[in-house]
């Protein structure tokens, strides 16, 4: 075998050249996989858990609507409301919510049947208030919703 | 001024070290600005607004299971108080009956869920109830396609071949999951 020789002239460094990429495909994959948010709840939310979990077809639009207590209590108090977009509203209110929303989505996709009313709440609120916004989705003819749920892993 | 010797001139390359940090930079904005939304969840169809109540339809007992759940999230099925656990096997009895048992339905084509939950219970338990309701039927579809529950779940309806399964599976088990009109009552 022969002695090692020190090399004296290789350099140290490492070479960053790949780095850019690398990140760069770090950076799309987010970009893909998140979705930018419409509007910050202001309620809390704890998701319930369900096992018969779909996701929205991509045919279909979506319209938030998050019910739960406020996050700020001093300034919204503690009863459980309604927030859609950024504001908090009455039941009777979402008939105008709802047409406004809708007039924001493109035209071929404005009819109630490609509309998905996606209904976030809190798991510990009674259901009266869920009661009052059905029963004023069924008059405006929006029948399609979606009640967001976790998925319930399998133990 | 020195001349310059060719053999030590430097490479001729775009210094591009900096390049992994604008990118770094990008990556952090969009993970700081965006949320991964859940938007997965439990559907469910309304049923369409009755105009006037005055017409009574007559349904035979037996083709209908009705499911109440009161405000201390406890559960009637069918005149029976039921556990949450036994809801599912309840409902898949009752909607697979054929007509065997004089009690149960005649066919999964008359049987009608009927759930009316008090204004009183909370979301928790109300979609927990919603969500075993599906499930009777969903399993009893994929069972009836010989596939699993989790299948039957990801049949895509834009999907051609897919969507024929699905229509195969709704006509011999229609949802005919039906929320009673709430009652105009307070607690």
């Amino acid at each position: 075998m022969g002695k090692f020789r020190k090399k004296s002239a290789v350099s140290q460094s490492i070479p960053t050249a790949a780095l850019p990429d690398i990140i760069f495909i770090l950076l799309f994959f987010f970009m893909v996989a998140t979705k930018m948010r419409k509007a910050d709840p202001k309620v809390v939310i704890n998701e319930p858990i369900a096992t018969q979990i779909q996701g929205i077809p991509e045919t279909m639009e979506t319209i938030d609507l998050f019910i739960g207590k406020p996050k700020d209590a001093t300034k919204y108090g503690s009863a459980p409301l309604i927030q859609a977009g950024d504001k908090f509203i009455k039941p009777a209110a979402l008939r105008t919510y709802i047409s406004s929303a809708k007039s924001k989505l493109p035209r071929t996709k404005q009819s109630p049947g490609k509309i998905i009313i996606n209904i976030k709440m809190d798991e510990k609120l009674p259901i009266g208030i869920l009661i009052d916004v059905k029963q004023e989705l069924r008059k405006m003819g929006f029948r399609n919703l979606n009640y967001t749920a976790l998925k319930q892993t399998e133990q | 001024m020195a001349k310059k010797r060719k053999s030590k001139r430097p490479t001729e390359e775009v210094n591009s070290s900096s390049m992994a940090d604008i990118a770094f930079l990008l990556l952090i904005f969009f993970l700081v600005t965006t949320t991964i939304v859940n938007e997965k969840g439990v559907r469910f169809v309304l049923p369409k607004k009755v105009e006037n109540l005055t017409e009574d339809l007559k349904i035979p007992e037996r083709n209908m299971l009705k499911v109440l759940l009161n405000s201390s999230n406890k559960m009637l099925v069918g005149g029976q108080v039921v556990s949450i656990e036994r809801l599912k096997g309840k409902t898949k009895a009752f909607l697979s009956n054929r007509g065997k048992i004089k009690t149960l339905s005649d066919s999964p084509e008359k049987a009608i869920v009927s759930f009316k939950a008090d204004r009183g219970s909370d979301f928790k338990t109300y979609l927990m109830v919603l969500d075993e309701l599906k499930s009777s039927y969903h399993e009893l579809r994929a069972d009836y396609l010989n596939i699993t529950n989790g299948e039957y779940l990801k049949l895509d309806p834009m999907d051609a071949e897919e969507n024929a399964l699905l229509k195969q599976a709704k006509a011999e088990f229609p949802a005919t999951l039906s929320e009673a009109e709430p009652n105009d009552f307070k607690q």
